[in-house]
């Protein structure tokens, strides 16, 4: 098994007091926590921190992870012959055990040798991951097969990390945030237990064009000057296929028009909305015979887009100091 | 090796889920949730019923509270007002959210 350096993990030397870990572990949890930070990696980060904690705030456990020696991170050792006599783990192999399963076997072994082990039954872990969906994935539905690392307990009641493969229908409006569950699927319960559940929660991938919020879709509609002011028929990309959207005479900028039932559906039925919001847009070169026309419309026009100004012009600016 | 296609089930408003199953899936006592109840931090659907019932989406709630209690080691009190901040937080980011797929990329 791979070594892990609790003490580097919690920032500590290894002569550590036990206010010291306290201190170490409060510090990190408040920086790292999943449910309160928003730091990318967090989660992982606070896995290892809290192996660590419950490794180190327990005298018993700390002393026989000094037992284990120092190596670097990352190195594979196996503990010494002889290492953890209480606990569920001897000499045997060590395939697929952590080095937090060890330390959870000691606990185990404790609670055996102290007479409360015999017919000890323990649920199964529920094991939560997040769900990356792309938004076609959200809109048609998808098959997805999911590989994780499951903590469970084997024959012997030790906890261990096996590896499992589950295919699952992913539903129609899986979106950012929504949670789902796959009961029974975490890990299986020890001796009569029941299982854990698995949880996941979506994450929804950035997409290229739309952006999204719940079940409502928001796209850019870049429109010529003239397409503004005339209307037009555009053709504009909804997940479900392209549409004609007719865009009427004097749309203006960040103008929102509203393709019903063409967002992402939902979950019990029904779908959001798709919002082309308008954007007006010149051509980075105008050819001389447009240079012109504008020109001749310029001259022609009595349109004074800025007329709202005209109240200000009146007052008396202020003089500058 | 041929995989078994399970399905998944939405955990939100639409499925039901009483207090004893709260507990189980959580990890909390009934007691503890019922002290949430109380703060405010956990809706039951039917506050006025006798035995409440809770929406699936507050098994990720509970869940989220056992972990703040064991991993913060904070008393429920102090879980309650962390849950209340958290779904501030929540509310403000959508509404965040909201405003920011209306601008221009």
């Amino acid at each position: 098994m791979k070594f892990k350096d609790y003490y580097v993990i919690l920032g500590l030397e290894r002569s550590a007091t036990e206010t010291d870990i306290k201190k170490a572990y409060r510090k990190l949890a408040h920086k790292y926590h999943p449910d309160v930070s928003k730091e990318p990696g967090s989660e992982a980060r606070f896995k290892e921190i809290a192996e660590a904690y419950q490794t180190l705030k327990d005298a018993e456990k700390r002393a026989a992870y000094d037992r284990l020696g120092a190596h670097a991170p990352g190195e594979e050792f196996r503990p010494p012959p002889g290492w953890g006599q209480e606990s569920r783990w001897k000499s045997e192999s060590f395939e697929g055990v952590d080095l937090a399963d060890l330390f959870a076997g000691l606990a185990a072994g404790r609670a055996q040798h102290s007479g409360q082990g015999a017919n000890l039954s323990f649920p199964g872990e529920d094991y939560e991951l997040r769900l990356s969906t792309t938004l076609e994935q959200a809109y048609h539905g998808a098959l997805m097969e999911l590989n994780v690392r499951m903590p469970e307990y084997d024959a012997q009641g030790r906890m261990v990390h096996v590896p499992r493969t589950f295919k699952v229908r992913v539903p129609k409006g899986a979106t950012d945030g929504r949670r789902l569950r796959l009961a029974g699927k975490g890990g299986r319960g020890f001796n009569g237990g029941r299982d854990g559940d698995l949880y996941l929660t979506v994450e929804l991938q950035p997409h290229r064009l739309y952006r999204v919020e719940g079940h409502d879709l928001f796209l850019e509609l870049p429109l010529a000057p003239w397409e503004a002011a005339l209307g037009v028929s555009a053709e504009v990309p909804t997940p479900g296929g392209n549409v004609h959207l007719k865009v009427p005479a004097g749309t203006g900028a960040r103008q929102t028009l509203r393709l019903s039932g063409r967002g992402l559906p939902r979950p019990h039925g029904g779908s959001g909305d798709l919002f082309a919001i308008v954007n007006i847009v010149l051509p980075k070169n105008l050819t001389d015979h447009e240079r012109d026309l504008l020109q001749q419309l310029a001259a022609a026009s009595k349109f004074a887009p800025r007329s709202e100004y005209a109240a200000e012009y009146t007052k008396e600016a202020p003089h500058a100091t | 090796m041929r995989l078994e296609l399970t399905e998944l089930t939405w955990l939100d408003e639409t499925a039901e889920c009483s207090l004893s199953e709260l507990a189980r899936r959580s990890r909390l006592s009934e007691q503890d949730i019922l002290e949430l109840v109380e703060c405010g931090a956990i809706m039951p659907r039917d506050p006025g019923a006798a035995r409440h019932s809770f929406a699936g989406r507050d098994i990720a709630t509970a869940k989220t509270a056992a972990r703040l209690r064991d991993d913060f080691e904070i008393d429920l009190r102090g879980v309650a007002l962390a849950l209340t901040l958290l779904r501030r937080i929540e509310e403000l980011e959508g509404r965040l959210g909201r405003l920011r797929v209306r601008l221009p990329p």
